[in-house]
């Protein structure tokens, strides 16, 4: 079966939580072929991998959002007819989107992107949608913020995209429109892997954010739910990691028949016999954190509390691994905050391997704003350490358990809560009974639902399904499937 | 002509015949004043030194020679002038007043090569063809260059709004041509014809140096950037077209009537209708004050809405754009209204002061004949000068374009017909061909009226143009033997 991953801004260009989940999916299936489409920001990226292809990773396309506009000729504004007007309307109103057009009308008249957005079709519709919405604004900076938020979506209608049997989207979104657009061009079955809730996700991004404010914001938000609701309803399947994604997806649209849940999993075996606590390590209590240092990972929170822990408990020394090359400007800030608050044993690795480090951890902690179902949890679980993690995606039913009466693998803090993650820290420092038991409920869990091979067993599952359903042929994956090379990955930072 | 367009505005505001002649007399002293000081001049220094008592043939090469110097040095500087203006404009706009002495060199030398390309070949026929002597044609021909300068740099100093020292340079001039055809006709005893021309060359060419001077003053730092004006000239050129067509169409009928059966050929190179061409200048003298009319009083109040209209869609509505919008165009058609009529009275009244007094001067005949309807297409045509400009204040290049385009043809086969018609009806091809630039003119602006939305939020890009097919989104493809020729193109890695 020819399978065409379809990717938004991760793999195989930087390393993740996603990236690495896409890695061992195609390394879990080698007998399937696999064709990599990506979306990435602009032509800079091209080429540009962190991850040794698999061999069976036959090709890769890539789509970019910040591109020029192509064509011999000048810029063609090319009219559109009756129907592709009404089509072009219904997106922007966002009443029942004739999508089938859209994409007829794009992939057709090889479409300028300047003749298109600074055109009077695009501008006829822009009005009527402000007269009907928003007649009380600047009517400019109206027009030109609607062709900020379409010009991405245009771009990536215009996608030369490959031909497979199953269309495996990573997220909605973007994606999601590549999805839908190739199964409408191509056949074929169409597969919506949610790692998190995309349209949740760019709805807090956007809430946060500084550059876009008031009905912008609004606008800027139905845009992705329109995107999403195209992908719910053209996939096949959507899975989720857990339930509350799922219940999330159902309430955006998405068809419940069409839902399912497909948690993470990770190789167990790899956090096994780790190197314990070296000299260095005598007389503290290590706290690690597995994170890229950005502001989502709210590191500034993370310091803040173990200074105040610290102060309460002197033995503790945290270790922040992972690059910071990401943001250099957030990881600045952090690295300031530690030498004005003068906290003693912070520790920056940048990217370490995780296996030489795991052992030497008592705990680790992830006080993330945004999370769907880290694969640090897992790992830290594996390495039977126990979690502080702040109450995001996931991190609940992981720590405290969602399907089994283990017990708690951790604490679970609220978001952007110095006090009671610094109250964690001390807790979990003072008491070793507690954090050896919570590493054995973490490890038991772990065990029981989240490792690779059930991850595995569940995709086999839904593929061949989907094979057959298409009457294609399935061929067995042999014993050794899901061995793969060390990749970026296997280092920390992915989360 | 903010300064000018006050004072205009003060006198029309008073809306009586009287007024309308008075603000007519003004502008007209205002515009015209330099060419009246020449021709004054000329005149003056014709009576003193006893021009009407040379040779026929003498007088009429003499004649021919000035005729051309004015006609050709306009032609020549039109077709620049528009864009150099608009880069002029917008430097200032800018502040990057250090800008404005590049354009003003490489103006001055694409002008003055273009008058050479035109000016040398006619010289060398004029000497090899009609026997003129050396001296006598390479002084016509300075004539002509100094005169290029003098129109060329009247626009920066325009752009100033610096009439008065324009005027004062003219005068200057002038006064020196005169004191120095006497001084080479009484005391060195130089032929009067020879005199003449050689101290209005001289005078030109102080007038020139003049305006050159106070450019320089003006404009005293350079930033030696060259290229980005001419840039400009890639960006704009459908105003050098624009102009270049309105400049020919000015004077394509007096071409035509070139060729008929009354012109004159002086010495094998010169050719004119006297008739004719004396009409026309009568009958752009009756009009000329309709463009000085109409651009102060469009910068008074239709600049006004056109301001409020900007402001709107800058920083509005969608609801006021459009009602500034409707303000702005119900104050372009009172505009258009406001200028048929003044014009139209002070037309009227100076075609009845020439029909009545000019006879009396020896204007008579043929030229008297011809008049009348050169007069009313002259009307017409400053009419549809005035829709151009409009067509620029939205910058309808296209519209101007084929406005001055459809002037000049429809004027010049029109004139090739009314050529074969009685005297009267001479100026029919004027008359058609204005009226058809006016018309295109005028349901262009109606274009734009409906299309001004598109017109002013749909134009520039958003993206990088690349002139190139999409490349392909394949950057990888496993290496088979099948895919060689992938690799060895470059579409993968």
């Amino acid at each position: 079966m020819r399978i065409c991953i379809i990717a938004e801004g991760c793999y195989p260009y930087v390393v993740g939580g996603v990236s690495s989940w896409i890695h061992s999916m195609i390394c879990s299936f080698p007998k399937q072929e696999f064709v990599i489409q990506t979306i990435v920001a602009d032509r800079s990226l091209r080429g540009k991998y962190v991850y040794e292809l698999p061999p069976n990773v036959t090709e890769v396309h890539e789509v970019y959002l910040n591109d020029s506009d192509w064509g011999r000729k000048r810029m063609r504004k090319h009219r559109m007819n009756k129907k592709e007007y009404q089509a072009l309307r219904s997106l922007l109103l966002g009443q029942k989107i004739e999508w089938e057009i859209l994409f007829d009308y794009f992939r057709k008249h090889q479409v300028s992107l300047n003749g298109m957005l600074m055109g009077k079709d695009f501008l006829d519709a822009v009005t009527e949608l402000y007269q009907l919405n928003y007649s009380q604004v600047v009517f400019t900076d109206f027009l030109w913020m609607m062709r900020s938020i379409y010009l991405p979506l245009f771009t990536v209608l215009q996608a030369e995209l490959p031909k497979a049997d199953l269309y495996h989207c990573i997220c909605t979104g973007y994606a999601g429109v590549l999805g839908s657009m190739a199964k409408y061009f191509h056949g074929g079955r169409m597969l919506i892997s949610e790692h998190g809730i995309y349209t949740r996700e760019r709805e807090e991004e956007l809430i946060m954010a500084k550059w876009v404010k008031d009905i912008y914001q609004n606008i800027w938000i139905e845009q992705f739910y329109k995107m999403s609701s195209l992908a719910y309803e053209r996939a096949d399947m959507v899975t989720s990691l857990y339930e509350h994604a799922r219940e999330l997806q159902v309430e955006l649209g998405c068809p419940i028949e069409k839902t399912m849940i497909v948690p993470n999993g990770i190789r167990v075996e790899d956090f096994q016999n780790l190197p314990g606590k070296t000299e260095e390590d005598q007389g503290k209590i290590n706290i690690g954190a597995v994170l890229r240092v950005t502001p989502v990972k709210d590191v500034m929170t993370l310091l803040q509390a173990f200074g105040f822990a610290k102060e309460r408990e002197p033995s503790l020394k945290l270790w922040i691994m992972g690059s910071w090359e990401e943001d250099a400007e957030y990881a600045e800030e952090c690295f300031g905050l530690v030498r004005t608050m003068g906290i003693p044993d912070v520790e920056f690795t940048g990217n370490v391997n995780m296996r030489e480090y795991y052992g030497r951890m008592d705990m680790t902690v992830l006080t993330s704003i945004s999370e769907g179902q880290p694969l640090v949890i897992l790992e830290s679980f594996s390495a039977q350490k126990p979690v502080i993690a702040t109450n995001v995606g996931n991190c609940r039913g992981l720590i405290l358990g969602e399907y089994d009466d283990y017990g708690a693998a951790g604490m679970i803090t609220r978001i952007m809560n110095v006090e009671e993650i610094a109250y964690a820290m001390t807790a979990l420092a003072r008491n070793e009974e507690m954090r050896i038991q919570m590493g054995k409920n973490g490890y038991q869990r772990v065990l029981s639902r989240y490792q690779l091979s059930h991850l595995q067993d569940a995709y086999k599952k839904i593929y061949k399904d989907f094979a057959e359903s298409m009457q294609l042929a399935w061929e067995e994956e042999g014993q050794k499937a899901a061995e793969e090379k060390p990749q970026p990955d296997a280092d920390s930072g992915r989360n | 002509m903010a300064g000018v367009g006050v004072k205009l505005n003060r006198i029309f505001e008073k809306k009586s015949i009287a007024a309308d002649l008075v603000g007519f007399v003004y502008s007209v002293v205002i515009t015209i004043a330099p060419m009246i000081v020449i021709i004054a001049n000329i005149l003056l220094i014709g009576w003193k030194l006893g021009f009407n008592e040379e040779a026929y043939l003498t007088r009429e090469l003499f004649s021919c020679t000035i005729l051309y110097t004015f006609i050709f040095a306009l032609l020549v500087v039109a077709p620049f002038n528009a864009v150099l203006s608009k880069y002029m404009q917008d430097a200032i706009y800018a502040e990057r007043y250090e800008d404005i002495l590049p354009c003003y060199y490489v103006g001055l030398l694409m002008t003055v090569v273009l008058g050479c390309l035109i000016g040398i070949p006619f010289c060398l026929w004029e000497h090899f063809v009609g026997g003129v002597e050396v001296y006598y044609v390479f002084t016509g021909f300075c004539a002509y260059i100094s005169m290029i300068l003098v129109f060329y740099s009247m626009v920066y100093l325009s752009i100033c709004k610096d009439y008065e020292r324009i005027s004062i340079f003219f005068l200057i001039g002038m006064a020196g041509a005169f004191i120095l055809a006497w001084v080479l006709k009484y005391r060195c005893g130089w032929n009067t014809d020879y005199s003449m021309l050689f101290a209005l060359t001289s005078g030109f060419l102080l007038i020139g140096i003049l305006e050159f001077a106070a450019v320089k003053r003006y404009f005293a730092r350079n930033s030696n950037r060259f290229l980005p004006v001419l840039k400009y000239f890639v960006k704009w050129w459908p105003l050098v077209v624009t102009n270049f067509f309105y400049i020919l169409g000015l004077y394509i009928h007096n071409f035509v009537f070139w060729t008929s059966e009354s012109r004159m050929v002086v010495v094998k190179s010169f050719v004119c209708n006297q008739p004719y061409d004396m009409a026309t200048c009568l009958a752009m003298f009756t009009n000329i004050s309709a463009t000085v009319i109409f651009i102060t009083h469009v910068e008074m109040h239709f600049h006004e809405k056109y301001k409020i209209y900007s402001e709107a869609v800058i920083g509005g509505k969608k609801s006021d754009i459009e009602s500034a919008k409707r303000r702005m165009f119900r104050q372009l058609g009172s505009e258009l209204m406001n200028l048929m009529r003044v014009q139209f009275i002070i037309s009227v009244v100076i075609y009845l002061l020439c029909i009545v007094v000019l006879p009396q001067f020896g204007f008579a005949g043929s030229v008297m004949q011809i008049y009348p309807c050169l007069a009313a297409g002259y009307f017409i045509l400053f009419l549809m000068y005035a829709a151009i400009l409009f067509l620029y204040y939205y910058n309808d290049l296209t519209g101007a374009i084929l406005t001055t385009l459809s002037f000049c043809g429809v004027t010049f086969v029109c004139s090739l017909f009314s050529m074969q018609l009685t005297e009267i009806w001479y100026g029919m091809g004027v008359v058609l061909g204005s009226f058809t630039g006016w018309t295109v003119a005028y349901i262009r602006l109606r274009w734009v009226e409906r299309h001004l939305d598109t017109h002013i939020f749909c134009q520039g890009m958003l993206l990088k143009q690349e002139f190139a097919p999409r490349p392909s989104g394949l950057v990888y493809r496993l290496q088979t033997e099948e895919n060689k020729e992938y690799k060895k193109s470059g579409i993968i890695k």
